[in-house]
């Protein structure tokens, strides 16, 4: 494997030495990340192994998206593998359950920006929890609310929407 | 990624057991509406979610109130009057109230998401002469015997009606093929201590249906071999209502229940009518009240009184727009 430039070493809480790589987001700001976090992400990990220098640019995020990535891939990527069962294998997916309700605590234009950015970046578990969130904010609106949530004109003619909503009144609730 | 996958990431998460979630996002706009009833998207969504929910249950007896569909979600079937006797792969196979000829059992096909349905033509008199002491018949989607299809976007597809008779040890099949349009496979089969079969839910686990009898046993009818034979079941379910079930593990089981509830002070017997192991519920009735029990929390739901409830089918489906809900050509 080519070594990559971008990757620098350095020591842990508990002595032990970590590999870390250096992101660059589209607005230039820097941020060291453990490699084992970083490679949450599909796309830094062919760019890790494509090696190169000074740091990995990513375009397409800014930094404020790219500190909340990094804070998903930090707490999924240091969650030890307990043995399945056992009460501590229960108590870190609490917690990590925990942790990703609060992350998603955010307004619809940042879970927006942190669902392409999660494409982009390829961590499935986050395009995951942020399209889930989404949905969940939709569920129980009415098309109106979804509209405004969104910001999307209705593009239905008054019949067209009349008929719409006879034939699924005749289907659902 | 663009705007329409995004799009269509976020709905393909949006809950099945909440299938008016999706109709609502549909009328947003017309781009919405076109992803909603795309079949890409209707295809992503099921496979997303890989196991269909329940829509609700059909009964067999008369529900108190007149509803012929209790729904355990947002899906209102249009009512019908017409004997509910299966249900499975998103069709429902029922018998008429008003048989088009005196004496005959009038069967139709329904698919209760695009109200469409289709009539049976009569089955082989022989089999409808009086002594007929009784019968049951199943429905599933036509490529179940050569075990081609998950079952998760079959409902346009053909269907198989199997229907079996009982004639003290005489038993005989036959299945409805919609592909030709006809009965055929007739079968027959001396079945040494078979009282015959009882009217209820039965089974499909592989490539078999069984069927509940009064007696100990339980009949096997393979659809790969047109052959039968009949199965003991274990002691625990010698004494009560048995409902053969497919388990989750792709096996055969047994639900059924001898417990005596003591409601103030009177024992009262509660009766299994219907299981759906997919869903992990069973369905018991008692003094004409319908309840279901989830197996995994233990919660019980009050479902229907009725009367005449024999058998409890779960309407286990997805519902997408698109399907149902006719598209608009302008759109």
């Amino acid at each position: 494997m080519a070594a990559a430039d971008s990757c620098d070493g350095i020591s842990t809480s508990g002595g032990g030495w970590e590999k870390t790589v250096t992101l660059v987001s589209s607005d230039d700001a820097r941020f060291e990340v453990r490699e084992a976090a970083a490679s949450l992400s599909q796309t830094v990990r062919r760019m890790i192994r494509a090696g190169g220098d000074g740091g990995i640019p990513l375009p397409k995020v800014d930094a404020r998206t790219l500190s909340t990535v990094l804070e998903y891939c930090n707490k999924h990527a240091a969650v030890p593998a307990p043995a399945p069962e056992s009460s501590s294998a229960e108590a870190a997916a609490v917690d990590l359950e925990w942790f990703d309700k609060e992350l998603m605590h955010v307004d619809l234009a940042t879970l927006c920006s942190l669902i392409r950015a999660a494409d982009y970046l390829e961590v499935a578990g986050l395009l995951d929890l942020t399209c889930k969130t989404v949905a969940d904010m939709i569920k129980s609106k009415t098309a109106e609310e979804i509209r405004q949530m969104f910001g999307i004109q209705n593009d239905f003619t008054p019949e067209e929407e009349e008929q719409l909503s006879r034939e699924n009144a005749g289907v659902f609730e | 990624m663009d705007v329409d996958d995004i799009v269509e990431e976020i709905l393909c998460r949006l809950p099945p057991d909440d299938p008016a979630s999706l109709a609502r996002a549909a009328l947003v706009c017309k781009r919405w509406y076109r992803l909603v009833t795309d079949p890409h998207c209707r295809r992503r969504f099921r496979r997303f979610h890989r196991s269909a929910p329940m829509l609700g249950v059909f009964s067999d007896g008369a529900i108190i109130n007149g509803r012929f569909f209790v729904s355990t979600t947002s899906f209102r079937p249009p009512s019908r009057r017409d004997f509910v006797r299966d249900a499975r792969h998103g069709r429902v196979l029922l018998q008429e109230s008003w048989p088009r000829r005196t004496g005959f059992v009038g069967l139709v096909v329904w698919d209760p998401i695009t109200n469409k349905q289709r009539q049976l033509p009569d089955l082989p008199r022989q089999w409808l002469q009086h002594d007929t002491l009784n019968w049951n018949t199943a429905v599933l989607c036509a490529a179940t015997a050569d075990r081609t299809c998950d079952h998760l976007e079959c409902h346009h597809g053909h269907f198989l009606v199997v229907f079996v008779a009982s004639t003290f040890e005489l038993v005989q099949t036959c299945v409805y093929s919609s592909k030709s349009g006809a009965w055929s496979n007739h079968s027959s089969a001396l079945l040494g201590g078979c009282r015959g079969v009882t009217l209820g839910p039965c089974a499909l686990v592989g490539s078999a249906l069984y069927f509940d009898t009064p007696d100990k046993s339980i009949l096997k009818y393979d659809l790969g071999t047109n052959k039968m034979s009949l199965i003991g079941v274990p002691s625990e379910c010698w004494h009560s209502r048995k409902v053969p079930t497919a388990m989750e593990d792709g096996g055969l089981g047994f639900a059924c229940l001898d417990t005596l509830l003591h409601v103030n002070a009177h024992p009262t017997s509660m009766v299994v009518s219907g299981f759906a192991g997919s869903v992990g519920v069973i369905f018991v009735h008692t003094h004409g009240v319908c309840f279901m029990i989830n197996l995994n929390s233990n919660r019980v739901t009050k479902l229907f009184r009725g009367v005449n409830v024999n058998g409890i089918f779960p309407y286990i489906s997805f519902c997408t727009p698109g399907t149902g809900v006719p598209c608009l050509s302008v759109v």
